[in-house]
């Protein structure tokens, strides 16, 4: 086994200030703490709108869900690092965007108000930003596979909470994360849910995703790893009993058809 | 001619309480809003005193009942109603319930109204509120209305439709202090102001980022919670507003709290029964509310310092000889604010949380790791975590670093007590922190438990 000891990585925090709606901060908790376990030390870059940051070298890019004046007030200064932010993603950097920070990751972002936010173009996908509001748990099978190695992993169950009005068509260029098996995801009918463009995972799963997903954590750990030293080889495991046992109940959660009562309860 | 609406009304609710079909809070309002729709308007269009509508994600209940009892106090008839009819239905049932049979009118002097923040729109409409007092606009259960920018736009619709009536707001939440910014309302604010009470840093955003009037980036002096702080905006200029009824030197303590109250013409130390800086808050709020009622200022006083806290808030309980504090926990502010009362004594802690998931609670629960567990120092602490959610709850703790095995986990809330009441050291206390149906399975579960206690000592007091 590979020691990880001594290994750093360097995180990118993509408008802390802004964009983490829904707990999207444990997402970044459980990357670094899961590093922290395992002797990688992590240094966290905030991006914040109008100051400057330096993203080379930045191995892991990690942004989260906003408000839709959230989301306007950042997208213009995202537009001016899209291209930084592509070529780190073109180099084989892992990233984990969010909902908010999925739809900007895109190609373009249309607010129900008529609004059009260019996006940075990471993914091929276009989002209308809808009057319904896709509200409730969700969990999909997903397949992941590093850039560059060898074998994709066996399938990955993801559970998260979804709430999002903005329905998100993938072009060719780019593919789902997973297929939906209970929840609306990006169509909101049903299908599939989310986008991988090499080593870069945009989703509307928060919860928030990582922490009750470790598996999902530790895949862009090596991603990330990768991207810094080159070739990775296993991480030693982790006890993982509790957030399983989190996983699976939320997954239980996910039968219990909870989104038509809260909707009928924000109508009254 | 109102009377039948109200008679209708009101055999509902008797029938409806002799079936006991529920507790009776809506049907009755469904039905004399079905025989006379303006039936609140004209009911509240009758009270010399008028209506005063609270609202805001926290406090509500709290403020209401501070105000309610301040104004009973100095002799007013109070029209009130509770944290579980504050939805129209819920209210129009309040009223008739308090409505006289015969004539329509209601038995009182003045209301006081703890509104839903979706529902203050269809409240203020047709009652032209005297107060409209927003405590603040927090991140709570958002899967039921989007955001925060979607309830603050609520409640502002909800003031446009009340153009007359004095605004009392929290000068510390840009966002209800934007409520004030370009409407006709005459404005009063209130706010605390005590560095000292600022929140340690942990390197969180706070989830207010922008100003209310132009979208500019907002800079904090410093924050107390959430997004409530002195805060100033760096493109506009527009910056917290001096408060007319301000709090300094706040003395925190796990079940009580002090400040001086400092208003243009007086200073008075206010001691409150209660603890938490946002019960000072609250406070704060029902103050200005009293005294912009027309009260006077000793008066109000007072009955702050007598207050007791409305059923659930914050409640005691006897557990087999440990006292056991409950406390309402619903979202990552209120959490904050309980939990950083617990730990503002010094020494070990025993702490439950429970976390359910049910449509009361909100379904997501990922407001958990909003809660600022990190800028807490729990070493000391032991907990045990329950409700159906408890496992996420563990993680939550788990990442912010507290051991696992200070960490216990059960799923029912009120084996969780029973865990936490164990491990309390002798004669010392434990705190329960809940969501709001956990809070009520906590309470079904033990206050018969009590009662059984109660009957048998009387019993052993008759043997002896």
């Amino acid at each position: 086994m590979h020691r990880t000891e001594n290994r750093m990585l360097r995180i990118a925090h993509l408008y802390p200030e802004a964009m983490d709606l829904y707990g999207d901060i444990g997402n970044l908790l459980a990357l670094r703490r899961r590093c922290d376990w395992r002797g990688i030390a992590t240094d966290v870059v905030e991006v914040r709108v109008g100051q400057t940051a330096r993203l080379d070298g930045v191995d892991l890019v990690v942004m989260g869900g906003g408000q839709d004046t959230a989301q306007s007030y950042v997208a213009d200064d995202l537009l001016d690092r899209g291209d930084e932010l592509r070529a780190l993603v073109d180099d084989g950097a892992a990233a984990l965007v969010v909902c908010g920070g999925f739809q900007l990751f895109g190609t373009s972002y249309t607010t129900a108000g008529g609004e059009v936010m260019p996006g940075i173009r990471v993914f091929d996908a276009r989002t209308l930003g809808g009057s319904t509001r896709l509200i409730g748990n969700i969990t999909e099978q997903a397949t992941l596979q590093r850039e560059g190695a060898a074998h994709a992993q066996p399938p990955l169950r993801l559970v998260g909470f979804e709430n999002h009005s903005g329905v998100t068509r993938l072009g060719p260029g780019t593919r789902p994360l997973g297929r939906v098996i209970k929840g609306a995801g990006n169509l909101g009918d049903g299908s599939v849910e989310g986008a991988v463009y090499r080593n870069a995972i945009g989703t509307y799963l928060h919860g928030p995703l990582l922490p009750k997903n470790p598996r999902l954590a530790d895949h862009l750990i090596i991603c990330a790893l990768a991207h810094h030293y080159g070739e990775v080889g296993p991480l030693s495991s982790l006890d993982d009993v509790l957030e399983m046992e989190a996983h699976r109940v939320a997954v239980a959660r996910c039968d219990d058809g909870l989104v038509a009562d809260v909707l009928e309860r924000a109508a009254g | 001619m109102r009377d039948p609406a109200i008679l209708a009304g009101k055999a509902v609710s008797a029938l409806s309480r002799l079936l006991r079909r529920g507790s009776g809070l809506t049907y009755p309002g469904v039905i004399a809003e079905r025989l006379h729709p303006s039936i609140i308007a004209d009911l509240c269009a009758d009270l010399p005193g008028g209506a005063i509508v609270v609202t805001g994600t926290n406090g509500k209940t709290t403020t209401a009942k501070m105000l309610g009892d301040a104004l009973v106090a100095s002799g007013r008839r109070v029209v009130r109603n509770d944290s579980g009819s504050n939805l129209r239905q819920g209210i129009a049932s309040t009223l008739v319930r308090a409505a006289r049979p015969f004539g329509g009118q209601l038995a009182g002097d003045v209301a006081v109204l703890e509104v839903d923040e979706a529902t203050v729109p269809k409240i203020t409409a047709g009652i032209a509120p005297r107060i409209v007092c927003v405590t603040n606009i927090l991140r709570d259960q958002l899967d039921r209305y989007g955001d925060l920018d979607t309830t603050a736009a609520m409640i502002a619709e909800g003031i446009a439709e009340a153009p007359d009536a004095t605004l009392v707001l929290n000068s510390d939440d840009p966002i209800v202090a934007g409520l004030g910014q370009g409407v006709p309302n005459p404005t009063v604010h209130y706010g605390v102001d005590d560095p000292r009470r600022a929140r340690s840093a942990s390197g969180r955003g706070s989830d207010s980022a922008h100003c209310p009037v132009c979208a500019g980036t907002l800079d904090y002096d410093h924050v107390y919670y959430g997004h409530l702080g002195s805060w100033e905006c760096t493109d506009c200029g527009l910056a917290r507003p001096s408060a007319d009824f301000l709090a300094r030197n706040v003395e925190l303590h796990a079940e009580r709290s002090s400040f001086t109250l400092v208003t243009a013409s007086d200073k008075i130390r206010v001691d409150l029964p209660v603890g938490g800086l946002h019960n000072v808050y609250n406070a704060l709020a029902a103050y200005a509310c009293a005294i912009v009622a027309g009260l006077d200022g000793p008066d109000a006083i007072a009955a702050l310092h007598g207050f007791m806290p409305a059923f659930g808030r914050t409640e005691e309980l006897d557990v087999g000889g440990t006292r056991v504090l409950l406390m309402l926990a619903k979202n990552p502010s209120g959490a904050e604010q309980s939990l950083a009362s617990v730990l503002a004594d010094e020494g070990p802690r025993v702490i439950g949380l429970a976390l359910n998931d049910n449509a009361a609670d909100g379904t997501d629960v990922s407001w958990i790791w909003d809660v600022d567990f990190e800028s807490f120092d729990l070493t000391e602490c032991t907990f045990v975590v329950s409700g159906s959610r408890a496992e996420d709850l563990g993680v939550r703790l788990k990442y912010a670093g507290v051991d696992e095995r200070r960490l216990t986990v059960v799923h029912d809330p009120a084996d969780g007590v029973a865990k936490l009441a164990a491990a309390a050291s002798p004669g010392g206390g434990a705190y329960v922190l809940a969501t709001y149906t956990a809070m009520l399975e906590i309470r079904g579960a033990l206050t018969p438990a009590k009662d059984r206690f109660a009957r048998l000592g009387t019993r052993l007091k008759g043997h002896a």
